[in-house]
C-alpha cells in the first residue's frame, strides 16, 4: 500500500493505520487482536490467561517510579500496513525515509544477514540471505513463526518467561504484537549479525514485541536490537519480552542499543535459558527512555553453562536507568561475568541492580560482578543495589563496584593538550565506556559514540 | 573504631551518620555461626556533611547449615562533596548447607566523592589446604588455622586486649 507521501524529516509521521484497537486494556481489545492475527485456540487461551494474571499482579515495589502509568491510556494494537512487504521498494516510502533518518544502513543491508524492521506494532519489512533460507535458518516476525512453525512456537513460547513472571511479562504475553521469531539448526553458524529495529510512532501507543530464539546444539548467532523514537508530549509504554534457548554447546549473542525518546517508559524482560557448556551474552546499552527497567536474565541450568552481561546505562536530565542483570547458576561447573557501566549527568539517575544467585550443588561454580559508575556533575546520582546469594560453598564468587567522577588529573592532562573542557570530558567518557563499545558491530559502535558525543555536547557547547 | 563481635544467631543493624564536616568513622563486623544459626546483619553509614569518610569490612565464617544475610549501605547525600566511603563483605562458607546473601549497596548524590564495596564468597582454599596438609596437620587442624587467619587478618595488631579476647571468642566459636 502507498504511504503519505508528504513525510518530512520532522520527528512525527502522519498516522495512516489500517487497524487501531480501542485505546485501554481490556478481553476485549484481547480479544481484538487474536482474531485479527487469527491465532490458534493455545495461543488465545493464553494472552487471556495472562491478562487476568496482569490485573492481579502489583507492580514492583522496588525499582524506578511507576506511578504514573495509565495503562487505559495506552493503545495496545496498532498495524501499520495490511501486509509485509517483500521487498524493501515495497515498504511505504515514509516509512523508509523514517528509517534512512534513523541511520539504518540501506546501503549496508546486503551485507547485513537480515533486515526486520518493526514499525509500530508488525514486521513490515524483512529479508533473509539466500544462504541462511539454506542452512536451515528461520528469521521471521513472530506472527509469521506462529503461522508457519507452530509446534516450535508452541513448544517453547512463554517456557523462558511465564506469564506469572511479573506484571510486565504478563502484560506483554496478553497483548505482544510483532517481534522475531530465530530458529538455528544444530550447527549452524549465522556469520553476520541479524538486525532488527523497533520504533514507537503513534502517540499513546503501547509497544510489546515478543522474541523467541532457539539456538540448537552448537550453533552461533549473533542478534542485534536497536530502538530510537520521535518524542512526543505524552507517556509512551514499551514492554518487550524476549525468550532465548541456548542449547548444549551453543553461542547466542544478543545485543541492544536502547535509545527510546525521553518519554518513553521501558520495562523489558529478557531471559535466556542456558544448556550445557552454552554461552549466552548480553549486551545491553540504554541510553533513551525516561524509565528502563531492565534486566538481562541467564538461567545456567546444564553443566558448564556460562551467562555474560554487558550492561551500559546513560542518564541525562528527567531519566531514571534502573538496569543490570540477573544469572542463575543452577548446575555445576556454570560460569557468569557481569560487568556494569554508568554514565550520570544533568539530574539523571542510574541504579545498577542485579540478583545473583548459586543454588545448593552448583559446584565449581564461577561468577564475577564489575560495576563502575561514573558521575559527571553534582545534580545526578548513582545508585548500585545487588543481591548476592550464595548456597553451595565450592564456589567462587567476587563482586565490586565503585562510583567517582572523572578524574582531575586526567581533564588537566587533556586541557594541557589544548583541549575544551567538553571535548576532554567526552573523550574520558569514551574510554570508559569503550570496553563495552569494542563488542558491538561496527555500525552500532559508530552509532553509540555519536550518539554520546552528540549528548555531552548538549551540555558542554 | 568500632568493634561487633557475633558468634551465633543474632541480628545485629547498625546505623551510622556522618554529620560532621571532616567525620571519620570506621566499623569492623567479625561474626561466625554454626549449627543451624541465623545471623542478620543490617548496616548503613550515611554521609551528610563534606569531607566525611566512612569504612566498614565485615568477616564471617559459616559452618554446618547455618546462614547469614549481610546488608551495607553507603549513602553519600547530595552536600556531602568530597567524601570517601568502603565497604567490605567476605564470607567463608565452611558447612556443606551453609550460605550467606550479600547486599551491598551504594547511593551517591554527589559527584565530587569517591565510594566503592566489594564483595567475595567462597571456600577455604583447596591449595592452602593442600600446603598445611603436605606439613604434617591434620584437617581439622589445618582449617582451624585457615579461619583463624581469615578472620584474625581483619583485626591484625589487636591481639591481646579487649578487642582481641572478644576475637578469640569468635573464632573458639567457629573451631568449635
Amino acid at each position: 500500500m502507498e504511504g503519505p507521501g508528504t513525510y518530512r524529516f520532522g520527528f512525527s509521521d502522519p498516522e495512516d493505520y489500517v487497524f487501531k484497537a480501542e485505546k485501554g486494556l481490556s478481553s476485549r481489545v484481547v480479544e481484538q487482536i487474536s482474531h485479527v492475527k487469527d491465532e490458534p485456540g493455545w495461543m488465545r487461551e493464553l494472552r487471556f490467561r495472562a491478562l487476568r494474571i496482569f490485573e492481579r499482579k502489583s507492580l514492583p515495589a522496588w525499582g524506578a517510579d511507576l506511578s504514573r502509568i495509565n495503562f487505559n491510556d495506552f493503545y495496545y494494537y496498532i498495524r501499520p500496513s495490511d501486509r509485509q512487504a517483500r521487498r524493501w521498494e515495497d515498504v511505504p516510502k515514509a516509512i523508509r525515509q523514517t528509517y534512512e533518518k534513523l541511520g539504518v544502513p540501506q546501503a549496508e543491508r546486503k551485507l547485513l544477514a537480515g533486515v526486520k524492521a518493526q514499525y509500530e506494532s508488525e514486521v513490515i519489512y524483512g529479508s533473509l540471505r539466500r544462504e541462511l533460507s539454506k542452512q536451515g535458518v528461520i528469521f521471521l516476525s513472530m506472527e509469521e513463526g506462529l503461522v508457519k512453525h507452530p509446534d516450535i512456537v508452541k513448544r517453547y513460547f512463554g517456557t523462558v518467561v511465564p506469564p506469572a513472571d511479573n506484571k510486565f511479562a504478563a502484560l506483554n504475553s496478553a497483548v505482544w504484537s510483532g517481534g522475531s521469531f530465530v530458529y538455528i539448526p544444530p550447527g549452524v553458524h549465522v556469520q553476520l549479525p541479524l538486525q532488527a529495529y523497533f520504533r514507537i510512532n503513534a502517540e499513546h501507543m503501547g509497544q510489546f514485541e515478543r522474541t523467541l530464539i532457539v539456538a540448537e546444539e552448537g550453533s552461533f548467532l549473533h542478534y542485534v536490537e536497536g530502538c530510537t523514537a520521535p518524542t512526543y508530549s505524552s507517556d509512551s509504554l514499551h514492554s518487550a519480552v524476549v525468550e532465548v534457548v541456548v542449547k548444549k554447546g551453543a553461542r547466542v549473542r544478543y545485543t541492544t542499543i536502547q535509545n527510546w525518546s525521553k518519554n518513553v517508559y521501558n520495562l523489558v524482560t529478557k531471559r535466556a535459558w542456558v544448556g550445557e557448556d552454552a554461552v549466552m551474552e548480553w549486551i545491553d546499552g540504554n541510553i533513551g527512555s525516561k524509565v528502563t527497567m531492565k534486566y538481562p536474565s541467564a538461567h545456567l541450568m546444564e553443566k558448564g553453562a556460562r551467562g555474560e552481561i554487558l550492561s551500559l546505562t546513560y542518564a541525562d536530565f528527567g531519566q531514571h536507568q534502573d538496569a543490570g542483570g540477573k544469572v542463575i547458576h543452577a548446575a555445576p561447573y556454570t560460569s557468569s561475568v557481569i560487568t556494569a557501566k554508568s554514565i550520570s549527568r544533568g539530574g539523571g539517575r542510574n541504579s545498577y541492580r542485579s540478583f545473583l544467585e548459586i543454588n545448593p550443588g552448583a559446584v565449581g561454580s564461577r561468577a564475577h560482578v564489575r560495576c563502575e559508575a561514573l558521575i559527571l556533575d553534582s545534580r545526578s546520582r548513582s545508585d548500585t543495589y545487588p543481591t548476592i546469594r550464595v548456597n553451595e560453598k565450592q564456589v567462587n564468587v567476587g563482586h565490586e563496584a565503585t562510583v567517582s567522577r572523572v578524574g582531575e588529573e586526567q581533564l588537566f592532562y587533556l586541557r594541557s593538550r589544548g583541549l575544551t573542557e567538553g571535548e576532554a570530558t567526552s573523550m574520558v567518557v569514551n574510554g570508559f565506556i569503550e570496553p563495552i563499545v569494542r563488542k558491538l558491530p561496527l555500525e552500532y559502535a559508530v552509532e553509540l559514540n555519536r550518539l554520546i558525543e552528540m549528548e555531552m555536547g548538549g551540555s558542554v557547547g | 573504631m568500632i568493634f561487633i563481635f557475633i558468634a551465633g544467631s543474632k541480628s545485629e543493624e547498625v546505623k551510622i551518620s556522618l554529620n560532621k564536616e571532616g567525620k571519620r568513622e570506621e566499623l569492623m563486623v567479625i561474626f561466625a555461626g554454626r549449627g543451624n544459626d541465623v545471623i542478620d546483619i543490617n548496616l548503613a553509614f550515611i554521609h551528610e556533611a563534606p569531607a566525611t569518610q566512612g569504612r566498614i569490612i565485615v568477616r564471617g565464617v559459616l559452618r554446618d547449615q547455618s546462614s547469614a544475610k549481610i546488608k551495607g549501605l553507603i549513602r553519600i547525600n547530595k552536600g556531602a562533596r568530597e567524601s570517601e566511603g568502603f565497604l567490605e563483605q567476605r564470607t567463608l562458607l565452611v558447612g556443606e548447607r551453609s550460605k550467606v546473601e550479600n547486599l551491598p549497596y551504594l547511593e551517591i548524590e554527589n559527584h565530587d566523592v569517591k565510594a566503592s564495596h566489594a564483595v567475595t564468597v567462597g571456600a577455604v582454599n583447596q591449595e592452602q589446604m593442600f600446603y598445611l596438609r603436605s606439613r604434617g596437620l591434620s584437617e581439622k587442624e589445618a582449617l582451624a588455622l585457615l579461619i583463624e587467619g581469615f578472620l584474625g587478618q581483619a583485626v591484625a595488631g589487636e591481639r591481646g586486649n579487649q578487642v582481641g579476647s572478644k576475637l578469640e571468642e569468635v573464632k573458639a566459636y567457629a573451631l568449635g
